[in-house]
């Protein structure tokens, strides 16, 4: 057999691009992703450590006592609204996965699609409806005899909870039902054949199988939740202000951009250390996932 | 080059090549080297496939049967060596100009077009007018038998159903060259040895040269008019199925393609293509599968589950102690694992009445057929 | 064949022993039960009932809302459309979304392609930043964009807020079309190449075309998001750009019209309609 070797083109014909077409290709992106992602972040960064004390702006703006419990209230208030998110779309999506009944089923799909039809500020606006002072809910109670007389509810921090809650489930929910998706129901079964009970076989072979994914939606709510700006200015009171009032007030009265600035670094930093932590704890591709 | 002159240039195609001088190979390997990063998956491939032959591939996942397929396609480039087909060098040659139909296991129907539009696919790239087109398409239905189905889509077909539409594309255009990639794969065993027999079929009258790739032995015995065995980046052995089951090269080949034992035995002396060998107390003589060296003091044997029986048959039977270790009942034959003497186990396949003879944990006194043994080089 | 029967040994402590059927494992059980019925019941009168509210109310008569309605009638939707200021809100978010979603899918498919079909490098940083506008909270984007808008004097600029609602609504454009051509067998557009098809051909008559569901479910999300969009537009949109979000905020902030709650319910049809069609693309192939 005759021996011909010589050097031929490395790459077979694959139906990918090259790197310099696949450059061609996503330059459009990277041109309105500098513009609009990547340079207002380091302008920001900028703005907030620059005048007048460059990095110690943040001590500065931490010095303040109402600044401080600013911040802790958005960080706290998120939590909450976190851990109900979490805590209620994990039994609805578990719900909607396990169910036989195709009536359950709907009422539970429709109430978590439903909400999503309706756009941010219409969701607040269905809140101030109910939580006004001779809204719904202060009707109804007083009209039960439940309470003597309409009690405040709107620019509460119930309001805001309510509100951001109302705002996160149903996106919580599709993503968590999509991980459970991935779990067979045997499993449980194959449990319970065993000898565990049905408590002990959604903790000892759900929970673990499910715990990543739920990770990644739980950090991914928080992170939504601490940028939240409609709700807390529109549904929040004056008692317990959120961040994002803080930068609206900094912003259109007070004309503060540095101050803004200086916040959203703040909500920045908060983020990131919370994101980093989810991508420690669950990997990059579960975090993908998480966003829907 | 023309399509269509490849057809009426080949002869039969079921017959052992004798290789026609002027006439080019179907398809032919040269040196080929495809390395991933550090690792080789293809060391020096060189294989030559005459005009309208079947060849299988061979090999555990792993060996490079499939890089293999796809440097012949195109997909891959060969860091050394070339692809000719039929006389071509088609190494630098994209995928659309080699001519060549491609069967994927998952089949890879297009899932927006229909049956027929599938299978028109490929003429509809070469231009053929649109009356030849619909002529074409409605003969490829009717040959894999699916003459009334051309307006489902893939969907809609069943998997077996699938298969047929994807070897009908493949061969439409007439390629001068059919690749299949484990096409029957995802069926279940029963329609896998049905579309075995309908393969064959189908190769014989499109008279492409077809190479598939399997690692599934039956489907090789049933398709093959050669077998090129894989194993490790290499070819370990080329040839019938019937010589690669009686004079295997080496151990792998033996156990890999043949399912036969593997056994030590001493060296006593070569004789031509003949070597006198001791085995289990016994001297045997048998044929070689290679060229062995007299100063080794080892050989293997190969031996067939079959080789072993409770008579003696064959030129010159051996008899054997053996001691039963464990027996499987499979209705017309009696799968037993016994032990030699000297604590070698071998796996033997008997007769449906020898039941009344054998005893979990007894021994017997069997006879191996040394005119099926093969002697191969020693592996350790 | 061998009759002997099998009479294992059972090493000591291994007996065999059935699970207890103890009263607690029952009282855990139905416990369980009853808590996920609760939660169930407890969720689903949370996330309906807000919607029901808005929807009754859009059938009332009333000059100011009053629950439950003493006269039912259109009257919220006939003062709606005999409203310029709402229908002019309307028409702009409607056309600031038709615009922003096309240009979103227009830089967002070839994107798509180099980050899943090229070898070009840092694809993963590349990713992230395109789909970083869903995790930066939310306030935090907006000051750092009305920075840029601010510093190059781009309020009022509608060129600069429909690029801005594009970038927008990329993320979705990334994750849907992103996830299809993931899903999508390599094995098709190698195939197509064999039998003839050039890689452009094969690419765009078998990949593109297989991706057309995708791409209409990722420009329906874009759209939504860039016609619910109102944070952003608080702060970029200057005192002209009053876009349907924007006005319902204003009104929220001062009092409480009764017309929004007819929007409302009409825009949540028509996004219930466009959604799930998007929905039903999303699965398709």
């Amino acid at each position: 057999m005759r021996q011909m070797r010589r050097r031929t083109r490395t790459r077979g014909w694959q139906s990918t691009f090259s790197g310099p077409t696949g450059l061609a290709l996503i330059a459009p992106f990277l041109a309105v992703a500098a513009v609009f992602i990547v340079y207002p972040f380091v302008e920001l960064l900028r703005t907030a450590f620059g005048e007048p004390n460059g990095f110690g702006n943040v001590g500065d703006f931490l010095k303040s006592p109402a600044a401080r419990r600013t911040l802790w209230t958005t960080c706290f208030t998120s939590l909450i609204v976190t851990v109900i998110v979490v805590g209620l779309g994990a039994v609805l999506a578990w719900s909607l996965r396990t169910t036989r009944s195709r009536l359950t089923r709907m009422v539970i799909a429709m109430a978590v699609f439903v909400p999503l039809w309706m756009g941010a500020v219409m969701k607040i606006y269905a809140f101030t409806v109910l939580l006004e002072r001779f809204g719904v809910v202060n009707r109804t109670l007083t009209s039960i005899g439940l309470i003597d007389e309409p009690v405040q509810l709107l620019r509460t921090q119930f309001a805001v909870v309510a509100g951001m809650t109302y705002q996160m489930l149903p996106y919580a929910v599709l993503p968590m039902y999509a991980v459970y998706v991935t779990i067979d129901l045997n499993l449980i079964q194959a449990a319970e054949s065993m000898g565990a009970s049905r408590v002990r076989a959604l903790r000892d072979v759900v929970t673990p199988l499910a715990l990543p994914g739920l990770l990644a939606s739980t950090v991914i709510v928080y992170v939504i939740c601490i940028g939240y700006y409609l709700t807390p200015v529109l549904l929040g009171g004056a008692t317990a202000p959120f961040t994002a009032s803080l930068i609206a007030d900094d912003i259109f009265n007070l004309f503060q951009p540095q101050q803004a600035a200086v916040s959203s670094v703040l909500l920045l930093i908060v983020a990131g250390i919370v994101i980093l932590g989810g991508l420690r704890l669950v990997g990059r591709e579960r975090m993908r996932r998480a966003l829907g | 080059m023309n399509v269509r002159a490849s057809k009426e240039s080949r002869g039969e195609a079921t017959a052992v090549p004798e290789p026609v001088p002027s006439e080019p190979a179907g398809l032919e390997l040269r040196g080929l080297v495809k390395r991933f990063g550090g690792t080789e998956a293809l060391r020096g491939i060189d294989l030559v496939a005459e005009r309208g032959n079947f060849v299988t591939v061979l090999g555990p996942s792993g060996s490079g049967k499939t890089t293999i397929l796809r440097v012949v396609a195109g997909f891959l480039a060969p860091d050394e060596g070339e692809v000719l087909i039929d006389g071509r060098d088609v190494t630098r040659v994209p995928p659309a100009s080699r001519e060549i139909g491609m069967v994927f296991q998952n089949y890879a129907l297009f899932p927006h077009m229909t049956a027929a539009d599938n299978i028109a696919y490929g003429l509809k790239m070469r231009r053929w007018p649109k009356a030849d087109r619909a002529r074409r398409v409605a003969e490829m239905l009717e040959l894999v038998g699916l003459g009334e189905l051309g307006g489902r889509l893939p969907r809609e077909l069943s998997g077996g159903q699938q298969q047929r539409v994807a070897v009908a594309r493949a061969l439409a255009f007439r390629p001068h060259l059919l690749l299949m990639d484990e096409p029957l794969g995802a069926l279940d065993r029963e329609l896998r040895m049905r579309m075995a027999v309908e393969l064959r079929r189908l190769h014989q009258e499109a008279a492409a040269t077809t190479v598939y790739v399997t690692h599934d032995r039956e489907e090789a015995l049933t398709l093959s008019d050669w077998i090129v065995i894989m194993h490790d980046g290499r070819i370990d052995a080329v040839g019938t199925a019937e010589e690669l089951y009686t004079r295997p090269r080496n151990g792998f080949v033996a156990s890999f393609f043949g399912g036969h034992n593997v056994a030590e035995a001493t060296m006593g002396g070569l004789s031509g293509d003949r070597a006198r060998v001791g085995f289990a107390g016994c001297d045997m003589e048998v044929v070689c599968g290679q060229p062995l060296d007299a100063a080794d003091e080892l050989v293997d044997l190969s031996i067939p589950e079959e080789a072993l029986s409770l008579t003696p048959t064959g030129a010159a039977p051996a008899r054997l102690e053996l001691h039963v270790l464990d027996d499987l009942y499979l209705g017309n034959s009696v799968r037993v694992t016994v032990r030699t003497g000297d604590g070698v186990t071998l796996r033997a396949v008997l007769p449906r009445d020898a039941r009344d003879s054998i005893r979990h944990g007894g021994t017997v006194t069997a006879y191996l057929d040394t005119t099926q043994v093969a002697a191969v080089p020693h592996e350790r | 064949m061998t009759t002997d029967t099998l009479t294992p040994s059972v090493p000591a402590g291994t007996e065999r022993r059935s699970v207890p059927d103890t009263a607690g494992r029952r009282v855990l059980t139905h416990g369980l039960r009853a808590v996920d019925l609760v939660v169930r019941a407890v969720a689903v009168l949370f996330l309906g009932v807000p919607i029901v509210c808005v929807v009754v109310l859009s059938f009332s008569n009333a000059e100011v809302l009053q629950f439950p309605p003493e006269e039912w009638g259109l009257r919220q939707y006939r003062s709606f459309f005999g409203s310029d200021t709402w229908i002019d809100a309307m028409v702009l978010s409607f056309k600031l979304a038709t615009v922003s979603a096309a240009i979103s899918l227009l830089i967002g498919i070839p994107a798509v392609f180099a980050l899943y079909r090229s070898r070009l490098p840092l694809k993963g940083l590349f990713q992230a930043i395109g789909l970083s506008p869903l995790v930066i909270p939310g306030v935090a984007y907006a000051v750092a964009l009305y920075t840029l808008f601010v510093q190059f004097r781009l309020t009022s600029n509608m060129v600069a807020l429909v690029l801005t609602y594009a970038v927008h609504g990329l993320p979705f454009v990334l994750l849907i079309l992103g996830s299809a051509m993931a899903r999508l067998p390599a094995e098709t557009e190698l195939v197509a190449m064999t039998l003839g098809a050039s890689r452009p051909r094969a690419m765009v008559g078998i990949t593109l075309r297989l991706l057309l569901p995708a791409i209409g479910a990722s420009y329906i999300f874009a759209f939504i998001t860039s016609f619910d969009e109102a944070v952003l537009i608080n702060f970029l949109g200057g005192p002209g750009t009053v876009t349907l979000p924007k006005a319902i905020f204003d009104n929220v902030k001062t009092g409480l019209d009764p017309n929004i709650t007819a929007i409302a319910t009409l825009l949540m049809a028509g996004t219930g309609v466009v959604g799930s069609l998007a929905f039903m693309l999303r699965r398709k192939v």
